[in-house]
């Protein structure tokens, strides 16, 4: 452990202040994941990366840097990590779940921003995060206001590239965003100074496409009855999906499937029979933030789905692996990006019918519709959401939160309520 | 009603010598369970793991690790923390 904290010093870390994020993580991931009974044991491997979380991931990072690879921090799942792959990159996903970095954040961006982007700007200008002080390059996208302002100042010290995302989903657009993906694999080419070929690029997208099929196997074992796996063990596997390698993310994942799978075989679930099940919408849940779960799995519920980037819209849909020339497979990459349904496009249908959809497939009984303060985005879209569950005879509860613990309670009351009345 | 069960935390040097002895009480049949290691242990330098053992398995567990010579830092009792409720996050 101590060599942890050389390398904190190397990386040019606020050592005092991250220590105090060292001292709460014990605890929040002892009242979350611990006190829980009956885990799968394959959870054990995500129990030690959350205990090693800014320990042994970054100094594999490091590690590969020494090496002459170079790592790109990346804030959304539009960003196609097949490029970066194929020219011998890491991607890796970058702090922002936090409040703790929230403070930091505060010092240079409006209030009324989103928690997200605060704590990840914070966590950036704190100096306590290890993945913001090892990228060699931030991967942005402008796919809100708030990031798009927030990417200048982040790239004020380190190498920030912007990725235009359109915003609506017309062939145009499509063909819009392909050439947005060439140009990016141009400048990854140019900064790392390996050349993408088609076969170095197909190698990635079957590369990422096994890890996605792993996510969607775990998922697939959430869709039944028998309930393998809680909510909040789901989504700390999601989480870490964006830090991990990519072949160990899938060989760690399908490992946790075959365990799921034999659990449902054999009759086990985490929870009584008959307990309520929640599909969770709206916007990330980055690590560690494990409030809206946790609430929401101690009061007499369940989450078997997340319809959000920290959940399905990371996995679902697999990139065509038939294409053999960059051309080909830059069309591909754009056609499977441009699928994810999120809400800076309009109109965003495709949202609603996921989340229909969803509610079928794995056998819903409520659905929260939740977003952080501030993404006007998200928001907004709850009238269309909310309205469409309603028609569909799917009970509804849209909440908002940061987060601070300040409205832990308020939440508490507001789910134990919507529990209830899907119990009555 | 808040948790006031005492475990205990088998802190390491590192987490190659934790999962050295949690593969090795896994292998004995010996519950323990991989955990951030407290904070308020002054042994406990950085974040880092331990192992997580029930008061009812600790005679157990130390009887495998003396038989089996298996390296720790050290084993420390804890009370009270694990609270589903507590909503303290980070």
């Amino acid at each position: 452990m101590a060599d942890y904290v050389q390398m904190w010093k190397d990386l040019g870390m606020d050592l005092e202040n991250h220590d105090l994020l060292c001292q709460v993580l014990p605890t929040a991931v002892g009242d979350v994941f611990l006190s829980q009974e009956n885990r799968p044991k394959a959870m054990d491997f995500w129990d030690l990366v959350i205990s090693e979380v800014h320990g042994i991931r970054p100094a594999e990072l490091i590690e590969e840097q020494k090496k002459g690879r170079k790592v790109f921090g990346t804030f959304c799942v539009y960003v196609p990590d097949e490029v970066v792959i194929a020219a011998n990159g890491i991607v890796t996903g970058l702090c922002g779940g936090s409040q703790f970095w929230v403070p930091d954040g505060e010092a240079v961006l409006p209030k009324s921003t989103c928690p997200l982007i605060k704590a990840s700007v914070g966590a950036r200008l704190g100096r306590t995060c290890p993945f913001f002080r090892i990228a060699d390059m931030y991967v942005g996208e402008t796919t809100c206001d708030g990031k798009k302002k927030a990417y200048e100042i982040l790239g004020e010290d380190v190498p920030m590239y912007v990725m235009d995302v359109p915003q609506m989903k017309r062939p145009e657009d499509i063909l819009k965003w392909k050439n947005e993906i060439a140009a990016f694999a141009r400048r990854v080419e140019e900064f790392t100074g390996n050349e993408i070929t088609p076969e170095k690029l197909n190698e990635a997208i079957q590369l990422v496409n096994a890890k996605r099929r792993a996510l969607q196997r775990v998922y697939d074992a959430r869709k039944s009855e028998c309930l393998p796996i809680s909510g909040r063990d789901a989504l700390l596997m999601m989480q870490i999906a964006f830090f991990d390698d990519p072949a160990r993310c899938a060989q760690m994942c399908n490992r946790l499937a075959d365990e799921l799978e034999d659990r449902i075989r054999d009759g086990v679930s985490v929870v009584p029979h008959g307990t309520k099940r929640i599909l969770v919408t709206g916007t990330p849940l980055a690590v560690p933030n494990w409030k809206l779960h946790n609430i929401i799995e101690t009061s007499g519920a369940a989450v078997v789905c997340e319809e959000m980037c920290t959940g399905t819209r990371y996995f679902e849909n697999l990139v065509d692996e038939t294409k053999t020339t960059l051309d080909e497979q830059f069309m591909a990459l754009s056609e499977r990006y441009m699928k994810t349904n999120c809400a800076c496009f309009t109109p965003n249908t495709g949202r609603i019918d996921d989340i229909l959809r969803m509610v079928k497939e794995y056998k819903v009984d409520g659905v929260i519709d939740c977003s952080l303060k501030f993404c006007c985005l998200y928001d907004t879209e709850k009238y269309s959401v909310s309205r469409a569950l309603k028609e569909a005879g799917v009970p509804i509860l849209s909440l908002e939160t940061d987060y601070t613990d300040t409205d832990a309670e308020q939440l508490r009351t507001r789910i134990g309520a919507f529990v209830e009345m899907l119990d009555a | 009603m808040p948790d006031s069960t005492l475990r205990y935390y088998i802190l390491f040097e590192n987490y190659e010598q934790g999962l050295a002895l949690h593969g090795l009480l896994d292998e004995q049949g010996l519950p323990n369970r991989i955990a951030p290691a407290p904070r308020c242990f002054k042994e406990a330098a950085a974040c880092g793991m331990s192992l997580l053992v029930e008061e009812a398995d600790i005679d157990a567990v130390r009887q495998c690790i003396k038989e089996n010579r298996g390296e720790y830092r050290a084993i420390l009792p804890l009370a009270g923390q694990l609270q589903a409720r507590r909503d303290k996050y980070c």
